[in-house]
């Protein structure tokens, strides 16, 4: 439990560890802007990351210095092993809801929720984006997803002078009343520039 | 016993009745009512397809046409008259290089004043659709299905919407803008097999039943003073004499005319000239060109996608083959699968 007279720090720390605290105690918490504040914020994270196994050339942002003496430090740590398993002998067992192995860590659910947050935030900029396209020329908009240039696996086709000539032919040479004028107006007039598509 | 003199009248009648009898069942079942509906909508399909046809080359206008693909953005103006069944056309492009070109019936001139040249074709291919449409039937209604979406004003005019929708992934769908008046295609977009719109063509400008006069367009058709005359001539073969021949087809699609076309200028001195062999399925066309290897030149299989229209190469013994067309990939793998060489 967190006392009272517990440094900003601490309940930084505690938060990290997943422990529950009270909405009096986060009150304790330092300011998002406050000296140091960033910084030890920073060293959890990295602390955190280096005990799920990490390696330190991973963590973005950490002081491989501090890196290498933390890492040294927690390998000299005892581990104390884990509470003997019971073993179930039968009878009617009250069966609670599934928890997730990771539910006390409160950093995984920032994790999630930050996570979340980003997925709406490519939503809304996806939609945004779309509507912002409105004041383009509806021509240019409707054909942006016509700019492609795919390739088969053996690799992109080079537009040269006989390829040019060839589409040339294939334009006059189409037959379909649907490509009358667009396709004789195509073939007239709207030949490709040969550096296109290179 | 009580009944059996009746025996030889209820066979009678039976015999009478089993006609009417088999022909109750036949309108009942499901096949013959298909039958039916199909026979309306290739009906409605390829008079809808006519009246767009004809709207095309009897209205008189003056307009601005912007074609966007693959990701280019091109206009031109057009001027069009139909006079006494024939029909005349001038299309000066507002971008690139300047060109005007010409168009009586099937001759088509081409004016390139940066290069002081005039071109003289015959293209065969801007008269040959009713043909089409009548030679294959309801061939056309066999893969496209019409479907009306309401109705648009485009270039200052009201305009029928429809949707000329593949019944398959070998092609491309289309969505049709067409006035109401007398049909005239007033905008028109080429929609992939997911309904995204790979190309678009439109009249962003258009005053219909326009006073355009055919003997001005002629006059200046003819006015060639002091420009180098070219007349590429183009030598009208068939695959089988070029000795190609496509066992399995596209579904739906038909060769239309096969072409040679003098080699490449960058061709070896020996090669032979190359062959034009051309698709369609009434909407879309493919043409497969077939000429000489060159390990110079043909250095590998490759593809392209240009909006609508794609393109693949492939190497078949001692020849190369370019596909292209505006149907999918898939079509002209289907394509090029298929063609085989005589032995």
């Amino acid at each position: 439990m967190i006392t009272k007279d517990s440094s900003g720090h601490e309940m930084l720390s505690a938060l990290f560890d997943g422990r529950q605290v009270s909405d009096g105690e986060l009150a304790n918490l330092p300011a998002a802007g406050s000296h140091g504040t960033h910084s030890d914020w920073n060293c959890y994270h990295v602390i955190g990351e280096v005990l799920r196994g990490s390696s330190s050339a991973e963590v973005v942002g950490a002081d491989p210095v501090f890196l290498q003496r933390l890492s040294t430090r927690l390998n000299h740590e005892v581990v104390e092993p884990l509470a003997t398993p019971v073993v179930m002998t039968g009878g009617p067992v009250a069966i609670s809801a599934v928890r997730a192995a990771n539910d006390q860590l409160f950093h995984w659910k920032l994790v999630a929720g930050f996570a979340s947050l980003g997925a709406v935030a490519v939503l809304a900029w996806t939609l945004t984006g779309s509507s912002i396209g409105t004041s383009l020329p509806q021509m240019a908009q409707d054909t942006r997803a016509a700019t492609q240039v795919t390739a088969l696996p053996e690799g992109p086709m080079i537009r040269d002078a006989r390829l040019e000539e060839l589409l040339s032919a294939h334009k006059q040479m189409g037959a379909s009343t649907l490509q009358v004028p667009s396709g004789f107006v195509r073939h007239a007039g709207f030949e490709a520039p040969l550096s296109s598509g290179r | 016993m009580f009944y059996r003199p009746f025996i030889p009248l209820a066979l009678f009648l039976f015999v009478l009745a089993a006609p009417e009898l088999a022909a109750s069942q036949a309108i009942g079942s499901n096949p013959s009512v298909a039958t039916v509906a199909a026979v309306q909508d290739a009906k409605g399909l390829n008079e809808w397809l006519r009246r767009m046809h004809e709207a095309s080359k009897n209205r008189a206008y003056i307009g601005t046409y912007v074609v966007s693909s693959g990701g280019q953005m091109q206009s031109a103006k057009i001027w069009h008259v139909c006079e006494a069944g024939q029909q005349t056309e001038r299309i000066e492009n507002l971008t690139g290089a300047p060109r005007s070109t010409f168009r009586h019936n099937e001759q088509v001139v081409t004016f390139l004043p940066d290069q002081k040249l005039v071109r003289h074709e015959k293209r065969e291919a801007l008269s040959s659709f009713p043909e089409i449409v009548q030679s294959s039937d309801h061939h056309i209604s066999d893969f496209y299905k019409l479907k009306f979406e309401g109705v648009e004003r485009v270039a200052g005019v009201d305009a029928d919407i429809a949707v000329l929708v593949s019944k398959d992934a070998m092609r491309f769908g289309y969505r049709v803008w067409t006035e109401q008046k007398k049909g005239l295609v007033v905008k028109l977009q080429t929609l992939d097999v997911d309904g995204r719109v790979l190309e678009q063509a439109a009249f962003s400008e258009l005053l219909m039943d326009a006073p355009v006069k055919m003997d001005k367009l002629l006059q200046m058709m003819g006015k060639v003073d002091g420009l180098r005359v070219e007349q590429p001539t183009l030598v009208k073969t068939t695959a089988s004499a070029q000795g190609w021949y496509l066992p399995s087809s596209v579904a739906g699609f038909k060769p239309i005319s096969c072409y040679k076309r003098p080699a490449s200028a960058g061709a070896a001195s020996l090669a032979e000239d190359s062959m034009h062999w051309v698709f369609s399925d009434g909407l879309a066309s493919v043409s497969l060109f077939v000429e000489s290897y060159d390990r110079q030149r043909h250095i590998k299989e490759s593809g392209m996608s240009m909006g609508a229209t794609h393109t693949l190469t492939r190497h078949i013994g001692g020849y190369w083959l370019t596909a292209m067309g505006e149907v999918p990939m898939a079509t002209l793998k289907q394509f090029a699968n298929g063609l085989e060489r005589k032995k």
